[in-house]
């Protein structure tokens, strides 16, 4: 009894102290229940992840994981030597470059070659209303140019993805969420973070924002800020390079839930609301992942 | 862990959950329960929680190796009644309904609450 009355007259005094700090501080649960717009989530986001991580800057969140343990940082650091997804970086560039049936590229559909799009993508189509991914314009130009489209997943279509992703490699994540389709599309990505599902009842934001850094078994958990950046990336869980939204599924799975079609909606949103977050990130593909 | 051992025991006198006495557990039981924590494909309690003997733990939840079940939960039903529907004591818990969604039966729960109760000296 004597024990008990500790423990709550200490834990008491903890929690008094918390709830002090968390005046300024912010706490992970309020991040998906308000509604403040695109721009203020950001900072906020940033924010948090700044009081969780003091000593890290933004750009070592493109490290994911890797960046909370040395060891795994140094074999991460040998793995990319010899990424195997280079690999298919490499079929992606060769795709890429091979002419259509008019004698025109992929890069023909985009401006400047390709060169740095992918660092603005995916993005809100104010004409079609609808968020545009990577893949979409790839089957588009195919479209264009007399070719079939190729089924999402399709591993040319990956590698392709993989390969126009590259060509943002450096660059700071830098995706715009203007006008108010764009903000609707960010905030039901938002929702999809933060809702529960699935026979386990967790959402995204339960591990990837409250437990960033932490072990689930020895695996450690990834914060939500710069995931995007390394994507499409070689998994060694895969063996084989695949895509942010392959992942989602992949998640939605783990947690009992029933997975969303590839470029459905509710992915493509969640992928625009994840990329904007981890907009000054940079970019990296193909990464690295266990 | 000690705050979270008090929000427990706030939401606990809160709620005030029926008590039913249950028999203690034989040996064999308790290791059916360590069995069913640490199994990838059961409890996979060991996925957030450090629990003695276990390898490879996670760290997103309290250790139990030394947590006061006793004190903060009176009697193993009541355990059994917080694995069965976390978010029903503490609301916004990071922790599954394992009775309520049927990741466990009510059988396994109560063989997983005997085996961490057997945890304290």
């Amino acid at each position: 009894m004597k024990y008990a009355k500790r423990v709550l007259s200490l834990s008491l005094g903890l929690a008094l102290c918390s709830a002090a700090i968390s005046a300024s501080a912010i706490d992970w649960w309020q991040l998906g229940n308000t509604k403040v717009g695109p721009q203020k989530t950001l900072q906020e986001f940033h924010q948090y992840f700044q009081e969780q991580f003091p000593k890290m800057s933004l750009a070592q969140y493109a490290l994911g994981s890797y960046a909370f343990n040395k060891q795994a940082y140094q074999q991460y650091q040998e793995a990319m030597q010899f990424n195997p997804g280079d690999l298919t970086l490499a079929q992606g560039k060769k795709l890429w470059e091979a002419k259509f049936p008019d004698g025109k590229t992929y890069a023909s559909c985009f401006s400047d070659g390709g060169k740095g799009v992918a660092a603005g993508f995916p993005y809100y189509d104010s004409k079609t209303h609808q968020v545009v991914t990577a893949a979409m314009r790839i089957n588009a130009c195919r479209s264009s140019n007399g070719l079939k489209p190729l089924k999402y997943g399709n591993s040319d279509l990956v590698a392709l993805q993989t390969y126009f992703t590259s060509l943002s490699n450096g660059l700071p994540t830098n995706v715009k969420v203007e006008g108010a389709g764009a903000v609707a599309a960010f905030e039901e990505g938002k929702a999809y973070y933060f809702m529960h599902r699935g026979q386990l009842n967790f959402s995204c934001a339960s591990c990837h924002v409250a437990y960033a850094g932490k072990y689930l078994r020895a695996q450690i958990i990834s914060p939500l800020l710069g995931q995007s950046a390394h994507f499409p990336t070689y998994r060694s869980a895969w063996g084989a390079v695949n895509t942010l939204q392959k992942r989602f599924m992949g998640c939605d799975k783990k947690v009992g839930a029933a997975p969303q079609k590839l470029q459905s909606s509710e992915y493509r949103d969640l992928d625009y609301f994840m990329t904007y977050v981890s907009n000054g990130v940079k970019i990296n593909v193909p990464g690295y992942r266990p | 862990m000690y705050r979270q051992t008090a929000r427990i025991l706030l939401l606990l006198g809160a709620v005030a959950l029926p008590t039913a006495a249950i028999a203690a557990p034989s040996a064999a039981d308790i290791a059916a329960g360590k069995s069913i924590a640490f199994n990838r494909a059961e409890g996979n309690c060991l996925a957030c929680h450090v629990l003695p003997g276990g390898t490879m733990a996670g760290n997103v939840g309290p250790d139990l190796t030394h947590f006061p079940f006793k004190i903060v939960f009176h009697n193993r039903q009541k355990l059994v009644n917080f694995i069965y529907d976390p978010e029903k004591v503490i609301p916004h818990i990071n922790m599954p309904q394992f009775g309520k969604n049927k990741v466990l039966t009510h059988h396994q729960i109560e063989l997983v609450a005997g085996y961490l109760w057997s945890l304290q000296k």
